[in-house]
């Protein structure tokens, strides 16, 4: 199954390496295909370099695409996490 | 003719981007980013190129993990979150991918495909918008010369200072500031560089000055040089004479003195000239922070935030709860602690809710409101908090009161949970101190209704000039517009004041306009009975009290309270504290 949600990234320094580091953490347990897209342009979920280069800020919106057997999961669990602002405190 | 080398004072300027002033050797940092050579080779030396890469990436990592461990011991927990990406970034798939497939197809070497590859990602990230982010490059820098050196198999210079050194560099990798012995080295000079640079950040989390953008600045000085080095100013002297040596030790004596002074003072009541005490408190957050409460002079904790707990447990128990409640009034009675009740928007406790994010959380279901929401929840925390009122002095306020019924509401639930304790057998204080923070507009001009409810105000003026100006401060577009001396604000406060004074109610600021230095005239003269500030800035805000008079002050707050321009107001205000107390001042 295939899932798509849009977020809008809320954490202060966007995805800067430590949330995207966090989020690469997170999408590799999951055995679906995971994909992140802003302004056109897809990256792979798991790949470090693919989110740092996506350079998701503060108030700009992403596109979460996930595709497999744990699609629903992985959904759930990224999405909350960039909810959260993968914990980053002001 | 005979070499006459230049013995004359050299001046650099830069941006300063970490303050403070250190007068050392410099030693300069060599860059080893150079290009390697574009090698063909031969389609039957591919799988051993491939050998090669693995190789260097697995050594990189056993350096990188040895690296952390050290770094573990240390303490240092930020720098270690760094190298957990940098080990991402080393096995991230993608690149691996392209480079294996790049060199099987190409017929280049290894070294090459790399670091071309690398390099490319570095000036993508280079040319992002956002600033931050732009800085980030470093990393992928930083991972790059880890590998190419293993690559060429060579060591990593093992770097030990006999003395204090400034640090010249191109840049500054993590990997460069880790290893550093920070007992030696007591400031950075960088070519290149920002605010967000990663040596910026270092340098300003160890409190040593640092200077970027001193372009060309490698080339023209070499190790061993005596210079010295100002944060504060952007300024990098070369060869500095006597003269300038004399007058910067002479501004190091006088901080170093005011330093000392403001600090022997700081357990002293802040009175004014003409009597007016003020109360002067923390900010707090974390257990970690009140060894530094004590010290800081603070008469009591304004704001204690509540709500890391739950950031990582959302179902905190009560147990958890009184548990780090009662551990916090234990270390800090006999002072007052004022806890402020969850402030958090309703999604960071029920993921479920995250899974439709508000449009305007800002506006939305956070704080009070969500504690009056979920009963059962307000319950446990409250009853978390009265059972820490039986170790010492507490006050409990709420967030995010935008009138007197949610105050009513809200002790409603505090009265039951006090019932419930005292038939479980607590023994609770009879007063216990009960506030709301004046944060939306709407209560601050119903101050006067919300009053007899509560026995003390806290302006939060982070969030009330925000809602009042309607400006998010965090939006550059409209950042300029917060201003905190906008009559708009001060009216407000001023009416609070009123209020306060009027029902017998102590009126208290914890929001940042409490500690800036240059308002406090104004402060005191709004009438306000209690500053609540970062624990850093007690000393100095007590000394400013004790060296202001009320009068003038309440003269100056009648004056502004007439003006209409933001910036006037603030001059005013400027005026006051610069006869009062200059040295105090930026």
């Amino acid at each position: 199954m295939t899932l798509e949600k849009e977020f809008t990234i809320t954490n202060k320094n966007g995805m800067h390496a430590r949330p995207a580091a966090q989020f690469v953490k997170h999408a590799s347990q999951f055995l679906c295909e995971i994909w992140m897209e802003k302004d056109e342009e897809q990256v792979n979920g798991k790949s470090i370099m693919g989110l740092m280069m996506l350079a998701a800020a503060r108030g700009e919106t992403v596109k979460l695409t996930t595709q497999g057997t744990d699609a629903e999961k992985a959904m759930l669990d990224l999405g909350t996490l960039i909810e959260s602002g993968f914990g980053d405190t002001e | 003719m005979p070499f006459i080398p230049d013995t004359s004072e050299r001046l650099w300027r830069g941006l300063p981007v970490s303050s403070g002033v250190a007068e050392a050797v410099v030693h300069v940092l060599k860059d080893e980013f150079d290009e390697p050579a574009e090698r063909a080779i031969e389609q039957d030396e591919v799988d051993s190129e491939l050998v090669r890469l693995d190789d260097a990436i697995a050594a990189t990592k056993n350096e990188i993990l040895a690296l952390q461990h050290s770094i573990e011991e240390r303490g240092d927990g930020t720098e270690a979150d760094i190298f957990e990406t940098h080990l991402m970034l080393l096995e991230d798939i993608t690149v691996l991918d392209h480079v294996r497939k790049t060199v099987r197809n190409k017929g280049l070497s290894v070294d090459f495909v790399y670091y071309k590859l690398m390099r490319r990602h570095m000036e993508a990230l280079r040319g992002v918008n956002d600033p931050y982010l732009r800085e980030r490059f470093i990393d992928i820098k930083d991972i790059t010369q880890r590998v190419m050196r293993h690559l060429r198999g060579e060591q990593r210079a093992e770097l030990s200072f006999d003395r204090p050194v400034i640090i010249v560099a191109h840049d500054l990798t993590p990997s460069d500031t880790v290893q550093l012995d920070r007992s030696k080295v007591m400031g950075f000079a960088i070519e290149t560089g920002s605010m967000n640079s990663h040596a910026a950040i270092i340098a300003r989390s160890l409190g040593m000055p640092a200077v970027v953008r001193l372009h060309g600045l490698c080339d023209e000085v070499h190790t061993g040089e005596h210079v010295l080095l100002d944060g504060s100013e952007g300024l990098f002297i070369q060869r500095p004479s006597p003269e300038t040596l004399a007058r910067y030790r002479q501004i190091e004596a006088r901080t170093e003195a005011q330093e000392d002074l403001l600090q022997a003072l700081a357990s002293q009541p802040a009175v004014t000239l003409d009597g007016r005490e003020i109360c002067v408190g923390a900010n707090a957050e974390f257990v970690d922070e009140l060894d530094s409460i004590e010290e800081s002079g603070a008469e009591e904790v304004g704001l204690f935030r509540t709500e890391i707990v739950y950031l990582e447990d959302p179902d905190a128990s009560e147990e958890a709860l009184s548990e780090l409640y009662i551990e916090v009034v234990q270390r800090l009675t006999p002072r007052l602690v004022i806890f402020r009740t969850l402030d958090l928007g309703g999604d960071k406790l029920d993921p479920r809710l995250a899974e439709e994010p508000e449009p305007n959380p800002f506006l939305g279901w956070r704080g009070i409101r969500v504690s009056l929401g979920r009963k059962d929840f307000f319950k446990r925390q409250l009853r978390a908090l009265l059972r820490a009122s039986c170790h010492g002095p507490i006050g409990i306020m709420f967030p995010m009161v935008s009138g007197v019924e949610e105050v009513c509401a809200a002790k409603i639930v505090l009265q039951e949970c006090r019932e419930e304790l005292e038939r479980e057998g607590f023994a609770i204080p009879e007063k216990i101190q009960v506030g709301a923070m004046i944060e939306i507009p709407s209560a601050a001009v119903t101050a006067d209704l919300i009053a007899p409810e509560v026995d003390f105000f806290s302006l939060g003026t982070n969030d009330l000039i925000q809602y009042s100006i309607a400006v998010d401060r965090l939006n550059e577009r409209v950042a300029d517009l917060y201003q905190s001396t906008h009559p708009g604000v001060l009216r407000m406060i001023r009416m609070v004041v009123d209020a306060g004074q009027r029902f017998k109610v102590r009126t208290c600021m914890c929001g940042e306009m409490a500690g800036d230095v240059e308002l406090v005239p104004l402060l005191v003269g709004l009438g306000l009975d209690e500053l609540s500030i970062a624990c850093g800035q007690v000393p100095r805000v007590k000394q400013a009290i004790r060296k202001l008079n009320q009068f003038d002050c309440v003269s100056l707050a009648i004056e502004a309270l007439k003006l209409s321009d933001a910036a006037e107001i603030r001059a005013l205000s400027r005026v006051l504290a610069v006869e009062a107390y200059p040295e105090l001042l930026g």
